[in-house]
């Protein structure tokens, strides 16, 4: 069966068609609310209210290619996270002048494991964090994240080259461990 | 470990699982919030309308519970004069056979102890002699009683009480002699007030209209006054 065919059945309210499409994204939606809120429970709760809303608007959805369908469910995920970190008061947007773009080697990160990548990305601060998974994983602009966040776009821009340069900094300490540990 | 590789480390990151979640237990805890949703959302619409049905269905038997008015027909069939006059058994035409007038509402001779083309002359309440022509013997057809013998009651109609204006009451206003204004004054109300009023001509525009060969205009209309203004007017005039 395909992605579409399923799609159309969990729109008329099958419920196995539903729990077969459940297993086959909730754990990629598990690790995407986890980048942004830290905490597991809150991580599968948010995936509970993000699969809520997903179910509710199948019907609306106009299925055109398989990637679409995923990045339709990452945007409501990603909103679902948005939401919760806003309630809580869990992140807080230091407004900067300086704007100047922070490049991270991307060959540098390719040599990184996943996992690595990940761990560091948990460990910067809210801010930093939801913004870094938003512009370098999710793919939003800075505009948008301006709009979803309620900031100014160089607020954005600053934010990203903060976390960027708390993640070269991290992964540099990391590396230089990895050395000593071989040598 | 991890053995699909990836083109760059976004997409690494992105498809990494950290681990620790249950696809399994996650359906059936998001099964359990939603089951009864989903339920009351499919039994929702006959509820409703269920309560619309029942709704539509208590107007209508306390309508017809009330005594009705003069526009709402009567339920079942009622006769027409019914608790004023004994009942008068129909007649489809003329009756040819004697018609006693002085006994109205008893029972008529039945159709079939008529005799058939008998000659009757017979003086009516009007005092007139009535010629009864040979004919057949009318059908009388006598009003059917109600099953239950039960008397039926008339529902009194009560004429409608027109309800009249109210006439606005009459307001005294009570103006300062020096407020009086001769368009809002009360008195004057009904006092028609020319809605153009000419200028009274000054001095030095008669010169002016004698020297264009024009007319002057005519003087302003003077207006009706009463009461206290006329007394005014006309102790000015003194």
């Amino acid at each position: 069966m395909n992605l579409e065919q399923l799609l159309k059945e969990c729109a008329d309210e099958q419920e196995a068609a539903r729990k077969r499409l459940f297993g086959l994204i909730a754990e990629a939606m598990f690790s995407l609310c986890c980048r942004y809120v830290k905490n597991r429970d809150d991580a599968e709760e948010l995936v509970m209210d993000g699969f809520r809303k997903i179910f509710g608007s199948l019907g609306k959805f106009r299925y055109e290619t398989d990637a679409g369908f995923y990045a339709w469910a990452r945007r409501i995920m990603v909103n679902e996270c948005l939401m919760f970190l806003r309630r809580e008061n869990a992140f807080s947007v230091s407004i900067e002048q300086h704007t100047e773009e922070v490049q991270i080697s991307e060959t540098a990160l390719d040599k990184l494991a996943a996992a690595e990548i990940y761990e560091a990305i948990l460990q910067l601060p809210a801010g930093y964090r939801t913004v870094f998974n938003m512009f370098e994983l999710e793919g939003y602009s800075h505009k948008e994240i301006a709009t979803a966040l309620n900031i100014s776009e160089g607020t954005s821009k600053s934010q990203l080259n903060k976390a960027r340069n708390w993640l070269r900094t991290q992964l540099k300490k990391n590396e230089i461990h990895e050395q000593r540990k071989i040598q | 470990m991890n053995s699909v590789k990836y083109n760059n480390w976004k997409d690494a990151v992105r498809a990494h699982q950290p681990g620790g979640f249950d696809a399994g237990a996650a359906w059936q805890k998001f099964q359990q919030h939603n089951r009864p949703a989903q339920k009351k959302r499919k039994w929702l619409p006959w509820l409703a309308a269920a309560c619309l049905c029942g709704i539509l269905l208590s107007i209508a038997i306390i309508k017809n519970n009330n005594p009705g008015t003069a526009a709402r027909k009567p339920a079942g069939p009622v006769p027409e004069k019914n608790n004023i006059a004994e009942e008068q058994p129909v007649q489809t035409y003329m009756p040819v056979g004697p018609v006693n007038s002085t006994t109205a509402g008893e029972e008529k001779i039945p159709a079939s102890n008529d005799k058939a083309g008998t000659k009757n002359v017979q003086k009516s309440e009007a005092g007139k002699e009535t010629a009864t022509p040979a004919l057949p013997v009318p059908l009388i057809i006598k009003p059917e009683e109600p099953a239950n013998n039960t008397t039926t009651v008339i529902a009194k109609v009560e004429p409608v009480k027109e309800e009249q204006p109210v006439k606005p009451k009459a307001v005294l206003k009570v103006v300062h002699i020096n407020e009086l204004n001769p368009r809002t004054d009360y008195a004057r109300e009904n006092t028609p007030v020319p809605e153009k009023r000419a200028s009274p001509v000054m001095p030095f525009m008669k010169a002016s209209y004698a020297q264009h060969g024009q007319e002057e205009p005519p003087p302003p209309v003077q207006k009706q006054q009463r009461g206290v203004l006329r007394s005014i007017a006309s102790l000015k005039e003194k």
